[in-house]
């Protein structure tokens, strides 16, 4: 059996318009995969596809060796949680509201969360560290709180994988390194993770293979520091990038453009 | 854990608090009329009646048969728009949307009226409103959905109007089709609204549907939650969202229908009575549901009282429900730029 998420020559897309095809990917478990695209590529579509939220064009996914088409919506987020690019609900839901939420695939179909749940749900507001927010509306919340809030729920779902659509969209530099920090974390608690994000430092930084989606095709998974050269970022943005080695070994990305 | 405690203490004080509120409303509502009764006579009544004693005189014909009816079928029928209400807000994501704004009363109000003009039982009657409201519902899901570019709240508020005045023009066909001294009252009772004319076999045959319906709003409490996040966020977190909004959509709609039966259509009480009850107690389905239902009892209780008082002749209760109800959405509509309560 294949632990492990993992898409075969997966097309997602609309029929009439596929955003990609030939896909193939894989997440281990205490593994970071981490997706860099432009904008539209489609990879809050390869996501949704992974988690059975929209159907496969072509291909298959299976999770664990499972097809993903065999499992029920419960029995998939008993396997993958979903940290979603999202508004936030309609209601004034409190914290601890939403990260119970999160427990709702191990909660019968007539009950409502248990002690038990509730428990889980305060130690994943403490390893987020935000135990102080608990009683606070989520609505209300900073960008950044609203996001640990979020991979609060992802935690307190136990699951073995967990999938972040652009956790560190629109949060500030200390909280973008937060909410990185705790995905290495993750990691190393032996968890798989699938990461997109805009910024291909966020990449150098903790992922362990680089997948680029773009033009419709996926590259196969490769380390940082192999996947992601000037060339190819260059290609990928459509804007001129070069990868600057830092003294101490680490990587980044700098614009070359405007130096002159 | 102390802090727990507390909210859960709140969450039964207020469930407590309007209990006895409801209680005592009842016994009010029961000595005022045109035939006053004192408080101390209805209790002793009462007394009478649950040890099964023999009881007889006019004081006890005006309670069990007049009054007691009236004041269980508004208490029931306040509960019930409530509890839809609560249902609807959640499964729409929409907090605009009531049984009365998604057309789904005057939908129902619309099977009763054929169902009068037909001639058909009581029970036959019922049917016909509860297919009514779910047709209605349906359609303006299905038309909300089509035009999914716009704004959704707008369009589902928009679809519910348009689809709810053309029943409404329906209903004034067969309006015109009834036969105008025995048909068409009872037309023009069911959508004035009113419980004129409830007798205790009335309240008896909707509490049926309203058990039935009450059941999976309070079996699915959690999944409702969940599903207010919307589809694609429920689906991910492990529920079926088409499955189970599909059965709490029938379960909202039997259950108003089987309001609109007895009392004919009232709005408002679907719309404001879920958010000032989310305003007390938060949007927790399981913590919302009960205090929604008994605000709303308390509610129409206490309006279908000043409906028979009021003045010499009864005033229908949709005007009073709307006087009471359009200020209260109105200021709610002003908070509303900090989030939906």
């Amino acid at each position: 059996m294949a632990i492990g998420i993992t898409a075969d020559q997966l097309s997602i897309g609309y029929p009439e318009r596929p955003l990609a095809t030939n896909i193939n990917v894989h997440v281990g478990r205490g593994e970071i995969v981490c997706l860099l695209g432009p904008n539209g590529s489609g990879k809050t579509t390869l996501f949704k596809t992974l988690l059975g939220l929209l159907p496969t064009r072509a291909g298959h996914v299976a999770i664990d060796g499972i097809a993903l088409q065999a499992l029920s919506p419960q029995q998939i987020a008993q396997r993958i949680a979903y940290v979603p690019q999202t508004q936030g609900p309609i209601f004034p839901y409190t914290v601890e509201d939403i990260v119970l939420m999160g427990r709702t695939a191990q909660v019968g179909l007539f009950s409502a969360p248990s002690s038990m749940d509730r428990e889980i749900a305060s130690q994943a507001l403490d390893k987020m560290q935000i135990r102080h927010l608990q009683d606070q509306v989520f609505s209300t919340l900073s960008g950044g709180q609203r996001q640990l809030t979020l991979i609060a729920r992802a935690l307190a779902q136990q699951t073995p994988y967990i999938v972040l659509d652009e956790p560190t969209a629109s949060l500030d530099f200390g909280n973008q390194m937060k909410v990185l920090e705790c995905v290495r974390q993750l990691a190393d608690d032996a968890l798989g993770l699938i990461i997109s994000t805009h910024n291909p430092d966020h990449a150098f930084a903790v992922a362990d293979q680089v997948i680029l989606l773009h033009e419709a095709a996926i590259t196969a998974a490769k380390p940082p520091a192999e996947q992601l050269t000037s060339e190819r970022l260059t290609a990928l943005y459509d804007h001129p990038i070069e990868v600057v080695t830092l003294n101490d070994g680490r990587q980044v990305c700098v614009s070359r453009s405007g130096h002159h | 854990m102390v802090d727990n405690a507390l909210s859960r203490l709140a969450r039964w004080g207020w469930i407590a608090s309007l209990s006895l509120a409801l209680l005592g409303l009842i016994v009010l509502a029961a000595g005022i009329g045109a035939y006053p009764i004192s408080h101390i006579d209805i209790l002793s009544h009462l007394w009478l009646r649950l040890l099964g004693g023999e009881v007889s005189g006019q004081v006890d014909r005006i309670l069990f048969e007049i009054r007691f009816p009236r004041i269980a079928a508004s208490a029931i029928v306040g509960a019930v728009l409530a509890a839809a209400g609560c249902a609807y807000q959640g499964l729409f994501r929409n907090p605009l949307v009531s049984p009365d704004i998604l057309g789904v009363s005057t939908g129902a109000g619309l099977g009763a009226a054929l169902g009068i003009l037909l001639s058909l039982s009581i029970v036959a009657i019922q049917v016909m409103a509860f297919a009514g409201g779910l047709v209605t519902v349906a359609l303006v899901y299905a038309v909300a959905n089509m035009v999914r570019h716009r704004e959704a709240t707008l369009v589902l508020v928009l679809a519910g109007v348009v689809i709810g005045s053309l029943a409404g023009a329906t209903l004034s066909l067969i309006k015109v089709l009834a036969d105008p001294y025995d048909q068409l009252p009872a037309i023009t009772f069911w959508l004035l609204g009113s419980f004129a004319s409830i007798r205790i076999a009335d309240v008896v045959a909707v509490i049926p549907a309203v058990v039935i319906s009450l059941i999976p709003m309070i079996l699915l409490r959690w999944r409702m939650n969940v599903l207010s996040l919307g589809d694609e966020e429920a689906r991910a977190l492990g529920v079926h969202p088409s499955r189970l909004r599909g059965i709490l959509v029938i379960a909202a709609t039997l259950m108003t229908a089987a309001a609109v039966s007895i009392a004919g259509v009232i709005g408002w009480v679907g719309l404001i009575v879920p958010h000032m009850a989310r305003l007390l107690v938060g949007p927790n389905f399981a913590r919302l549901l009960p205090v929604a239902m008994l605000m709303g009892a308390c509610f129409l209780v206490g309006i279908d009282t000043l409906a028979r008082t009021l003045t010499t002749t009864e005033t229908p209760i949709g005007i009073l429900t709307a006087f009471f109800g359009a200020p209260v959405f109105l200021f709610l509509l002003a908070r509303s730029r900090r989030g939906w309560q």
